[in-house]
């Protein structure tokens, strides 16, 4: 069985970048976030497999929305994406729950590794 | 026995148990020494002798014997520790550092007591064969010591006590992976699931950690299967090993096992960590083969890949496998020839005491950053280098405590010397709270030899002086003393920095002090650099000193007093266009421009333009006299053509 995800970012172009990538190697994207808030509602409703955060979306930050995961489900597999120079939110968020993270630019085997280690 | 097999082995091993005994013996000279310092020194000496005995070099076991009867009075409280004993002790240490050479060397001393000479070899064959039986042990994965006497079960009980028997788990952190200390988090918070994290090496990792290597101590029992698993499965963990510890279910075996020995301290039980890891020694020449072929390999992925993009999907996937797999070996493979600067640290607080001794001066002598870690070669390259700037520390820089207290300084004087990661670079300072460069004093010696014209009043800044300071035979002192040398000033120091594709820096100010800092690369093996072309040749520049690499807008380009700059977001630099340097023929002119950093120093470096960013194996040359001095090595591209290493520190 496929496995899903949630992509969680502000940027349709991120978005698209990331989904392309899960696609291709046989995930199956079964949402989209623009906002932390969101990124909440749509997990209660979609229970995916995995998730992947942005780390700054309006509304709610990606490291409170994982806040809000965690706190609910606390098997939740989430993966922060984050630009260069974000090291210290990426700790928050790791300490908040997340499982793994991975450094935009985005290339498409150090993601997929991500995400394998993450449901491996 | 036959030594060639194992004389490199016995010099290698000795050598660290040498650093060992200096480092317990420098600890007793502190005004409150541990009975753990004075231990582990008594442990190096009993290695030492039973080692040389093993192998046949009588003169080096007796002296060994005779420092570890003379720890062992101090152990049992016959003799106390004073200054003098420690610098008996520590004359003691040198003529056996001395007595280990000699012997590998092939000329043993002849004039050995022999009564005493039998009486060592003879017992200590005894016990070096039980300790190759514990040997042989530890290699099937028995912990080592079990033939010391009773008390190890106590010591284990004292989890995170140095030199105690945790687990200790190295792990690598891949160096250029994207925020280490994050990933160092995850490794962490993985391997707690697993058994309790006693302590970690970086305690807290800042943002500034590059990565490298994390130490994990866990309690002596724990499920190493299940800590590497975990480690591993955080990412970008590139090897994982344990050292010291107890394998479980081997606990119980081991503290009811008959106490064997004679009641003294048996080797491996709580030495120091760095020796009681399983270790296969390895000569640096193989080594270097090894990396260089590794290093070649890596260099034919990168041509794999470059030959993929054009060959579809599956095989530009298979090649960035194929080249990440190599990578991570590679990784490996330079672990292997890094080890900690301690290792040569270590040498020299007993130099700095005697130079000081010998001097007249205070010095309290203070030496940080000992596990960070370095490629061998280089550290075997910085040895004298860095000896010569501590001598000249305590020469020329500290005062004598008298014009010291008259300056209303603290009598004894401060030296510091200091190893750091930063970024791809190990920087190390040896810095002294002193009386400064005097700056007046160098411009005078440089007018009179011609060095600066007369009518320059201009106030010389720290890279001037170092420069004049380091040009062959500029030597301040007003008198040669035996300490500092003959004739053999900074010029020495900067050649053997730059000669290691590293840089040297001096900071100084009058009454104040002086900083020297070495950047210098991580390792010789393989570095990462960009690939230009300048005037339509290929060559290669080591990212260590690089800051960025820009696209050349003409509106980017001024002048300044006749000389070219570059403006780079309100920053104005200079500007040199390498093809002139190279005296190469234009070539669709200057597209981009390397920013080189040296310190505070920046220039800007025109190129023809910006190829790729490859890992490089640099094979190092002597230039010929004569040629330019602007080339460091020679590389080969991924296609197989060679290219000139650059050198961006020659044109700053």
């Amino acid at each position: 069985m496929e496995r899903t995800v949630l992509i969680c970012d502000d940027a349709i172009f991120m978005r698209t970048v990331l989904g392309d990538i899960l696609r291709q190697a046989g995930f199956d994207v079964v949402g989209e976030a623009e906002t932390g808030a969101e990124a909440v509602a749509k997990y209660r409703e979609l229970k995916p497999d995995l998730v992947t955060m942005d780390i700054v979306m309006p509304d709610m930050s990606g490291i409170d929305a994982v806040r809000e995961i965690i706190k609910e489900h606390p098997k939740a597999r989430i993966v922060m994406c984050s630009a260069m120079g974000q090291q210290a939110l990426v700790v928050e968020a790791i300490q908040a729950g997340a499982r793994d993270f991975i450094v935009k630019p985005f290339q498409p085997s150090r993601v997929l590794e991500a995400v394998q280690r993450v449901l491996g | 026995m036959d030594l060639g097999r194992y004389r490199e082995l016995y010099l290698s091993e000795t050598r660290e148990h040498l650093a060992v005994l200096s480092r317990g013996l420098q600890a007793l000279g502190a005004e409150e020494w541990s009975e753990e310092a004075l231990d582990q020194a008594f442990r190096a000496a009993h290695t030492i002798k039973g080692m040389s005995a093993t192998i046949g070099y009588d003169d080096v076991a007796r002296l060994a014997h005779e420092l570890e009867d003379r720890l062992d009075e101090v152990r049992a409280g016959r003799r106390r520790v004073d200054p003098g004993l420690v610098d008996e002790l520590l004359a003691a240490a040198d003529a056996l550092e001395a007595a280990v050479e000699r012997a590998v060397a092939g000329v043993e001393a002849a004039e050995a007591p022999p009564a005493r000479r039998g009486r060592t070899g003879r017992k200590e064959r005894g016990r070096a064969a039980a300790r190759g039986a514990a040997r042989a042990r530890e290699g099937a994965g028995l912990p080592g010591g079990q033939d010391g006497d009773g008390s190890a079960g106590g010591e284990r009980g004292a989890h995170g006590a140095p030199g105690g028997r945790d687990l200790v788990m190295r792990v690598v952190i891949r160096p250029d992976a994207p925020m280490a200390a994050a990933r160092a988090l995850l490794v962490a918070r993985n391997v707690a699931a697993v058994a309790p994290v006693l302590r970690s090496e970086p305690a807290e990792p800042g943002a500034d950690w590059a990565g490298g290597v994390l130490r994990l101590w866990f309690p002596p029992d724990s499920d190493r299967a299940a800590l590497e698993r975990a480690a591993r499965a955080a990412g970008e963990v590139v090897d994982v090993r344990f050292e010291g510890g107890l394998p479980a279910g081997e606990a119980v075996a081991a503290e009811s096992a008959p106490a064997r020995g004679t009641g003294s301290v048996g080797p491996g039980r709580g030495q120091p960590l760095e020796l009681t890891g399983r270790h296969a020694r390895v000569a640096l020449g193989v080594l270097d083969e090894l990396s260089d072929g590794v290093g070649e390999l890596a260099v034919l992925a990168g041509r794999l890949r470059e030959l993929a993009a054009d060959g579809g999907k599956a095989l530009a996937e298979l090649a960035d496998r194929f080249e990440r797999l190599i990578g991570d070996l590679q990784h490996t493979v330079l672990g292997m020839r890094m080890v900690p600067v301690g290792d040569v640290f270590d040498r020299f607080p007993r130099l700095v005491r005697e130079a000081a001794r010998e001097l007249g001066r205070q010095v309290d002598f203070d030496i940080r950053g000992r596990e960070i870690e370095l490629d061998r070669a280089i550290l075997d390259q910085l040895a004298e280098p860095l000896l010569h700037l501590l001598r000249n520390a305590v020469d020329h820089g500290l005062e004598p405590p008298e014009e010291r207290r008259a300056r209303g300084k603290p009598e004894r004087g401060r030296l510091l010397l200091q190893a750091a990661r930063e970024r791809s670079s190990v920087v190390i300072r040896v810095e002294d709270d002193g009386r400064g460069v005097s700056r007046a004093h160098i411009a005078q010696r440089a007018r009179a030899a011609g060095l600066i014209p007369d009518g320059a009043s201009a106030e010389l800044s720290d890279e001037d002086l170092l420069r004049l300071m380091s040009r062959p035979g500029f030597s301040t002192a007003e008198k040669v003393t035996e300490i500092s040398g003959r004739g053999v000033g900074l010029d020495v120091v900067v050649n053997a920095v730059r000669r290691l594709g590293g840089a040297l820096e001096m900071w100084t100010e009058e009454g104040r002090g002086t900083r020297f800092t070495l950047r210098l690369p991580l390792t010789l093996a393989v570095i990462q650099a960009l690939r230009v072309q300048i005037g339509g040749e290929a060559y290669a520049i080591p990212l260590t000193h690089i800051a960025e690499a820009v696209e050349l807008g003409a509106d980017m380009v001024g002048r300044v007093r006749g000389r070219e700059v570059l403006r780079l977001r309100g920053e104005v630099m200079p500007l040199v266009r390498l093809r002139d340097v190279l005296q190469a023929p234009m070539v669709g002119g200057d597209a981009a421009a390397v920013i080189a950093q040296v310190g505070e120093r920046r220039a800007a470096l025109a190129v023809d333009r910006l190829v790729s960013r490859d890992r490089i194996l640099v094979k190092r040359f002597d230039a010929p006299v004569g040629a330019l001095p602007l080339f460091s090595g020679v590389t080969l591209l991924a296609d197989g053509r060679p290219a000139l290493v650059l050198d961006p520190t020659s044109v700053l």
